[in-house]
């Protein structure tokens, strides 16, 4: 358990870090996570108070952004969340003078995996076909990811069928090498 | 708004070029340089008491008090990032505290009992508590104000750390013109003086903090 956990608290850093050095989809990746753990964080805590869980995210969020030179990259991100988190929600109850009886002081919930999983395997594959050219990206993405076949994958890119078949075998060919290293 | 526009919203946005530690401790020194410059309006030229007291006190007055300013300071700042615990830093603050109070001890036991009193309170305790305490106004402004960056998950925590620090500052530039000689003074009505703005900044951390 605590493996994948690290895992992903490694996964999270890094992308605060791409971020912080100017990398703005690992940052736009970073936020969503952040968004499906705020999301679960809060539901939990606001039981009947469903429409209350969307606004405190999407402030949540704006904290994030407007907060972020506040992080320490050697540190844990998961605590920097969580941090920012509990304030807001103490915040929140409040404004709304309400005194939780809910513990504040447990961490996150596990968020579903898949969708954590989803959203860094887009990210991933997204910065690979970066490095392909238009042409080569657009034809993997049409016939490998979004289950086109070649014919009409040639119709949407507007290339010859040939070229389409062209084009993913020497896309796939460069994602290969630059798999293994050898860019 | 929906909560994915938002994000691709703030993604696109550019990293701004915060740096809250410089920020920090250039509000620090800039705030102290007002606070000093207000005792040498009020109370003339420095370092005029360090020929009366020698240099021995003088430097213990300086040291303790820019130990708890710089102690309480990065305290104060690791209580304005989220997820970092203040503790560990602030429990070195008992440091100076600690070397003072031994000294005090120390000096106080070589001395009869009746003049405990004179050795602890000086001529000028309240003095020295008002100077310290009205010399921390300038330096605890300006520290909330750099806290605007910042983001204190308890902001009565960082109030009592930020209160304490500009405490501390003060009594640098208040230890300038002190002209008490023992450590057990410094014990008492240094350590009240920085204590009070602290107790302070405490109280109003959780208004001037919010974020």
């Amino acid at each position: 358990m605590t493996s994948s956990v690290d895992m992903f608290e490694a996964k999270l850093q890094a992308l605060m870090v791409a971020g912080m050095g100017g990398n703005s989809r690992a940052y736009h990746a970073l936020l969503r996570l952040c968004a499906e753990r705020l999301r679960c964080y809060f539901r939990r805590r606001l039981v009947g108070r469903e429409a209350d869980v969307e606004d405190l995210v999407q402030e949540t969020l704006i904290a994030i952004h407007s907060k972020r030179a506040t992080y320490d990259p050697g540190l844990p991100f998961t605590a920097w969340l969580h941090g920012i988190a509990r304030y807001r929600l103490i915040d929140l109850l409040r404004r709304s003078g309400r005194r939780s009886a809910l513990s504040l002081d447990e961490g996150f919930e596990p968020v579903e995996e898949s969708r954590v999983d989803a959203i860094l395997a887009e990210l991933d594959v997204a910065s690979l076909l970066a490095s392909l050219s238009p042409k080569q990206a657009a034809a993997i993405r049409l016939t490998r990811i979004d289950g086109f076949s070649v014919s009409e994958a040639a119709a949407l890119s507007g290339q010859s069928e040939p070229a389409v078949k062209v084009n993913v075998h020497r896309g796939l060919a460069r994602l290969a090498a630059a798999i293994r290293g050898e860019d | 708004m929906r909560t994915d526009e938002l994000i691709a919203d703030l993604a696109a946005r550019p990293w701004p070029a915060t740096r809250p530690a410089v920020r920090l401790a250039f509000a620090m020194i800039a705030a102290w340089t007002v606070s000093f410059a207000g005792l040498v309006a009020l109370r003339g030229s420095p370092l005029a008491a360090v020929a009366q007291t020698g240099v021995t006190p003088f430097a213990m007055k300086l040291g303790y008090s820019l130990a708890l300013a710089m102690l309480a300071g990065t305290a104060a700042f690791a209580a304005g990032r989220p997820g970092q615990s203040p503790w560990r830093r602030a429990t070195l603050i008992a440091l100076p505290v600690a070397v003072i109070l031994t000294s005090a001890i120390l000096e106080l036991a070589q001395k009869p009992r009746d003049a405990w009193m004179g050795m602890l309170f000086g001529s000028s305790f309240l003095g020295c508590i008002a100077a310290i305490s009205i010399a921390s106004v300038p330096v605890f402004g300006a520290l909330v104000w750099a806290f605007r960056e910042l983001a204190p998950t308890r902001p009565a925590v960082a109030g009592f750390l930020i209160g304490l620090s500009s405490g501390g500052a003060g009594a640098v530039a208040y230890a300038l013109y002190c002209d008490e000689t023992t450590a057990s003074f410094l014990l008492a009505s240094y350590t009240a003086g920085v204590l009070l703005p602290a107790i302070v900044g405490a109280v109003l951390g959780r208004w001037l903090l919010r974020w």
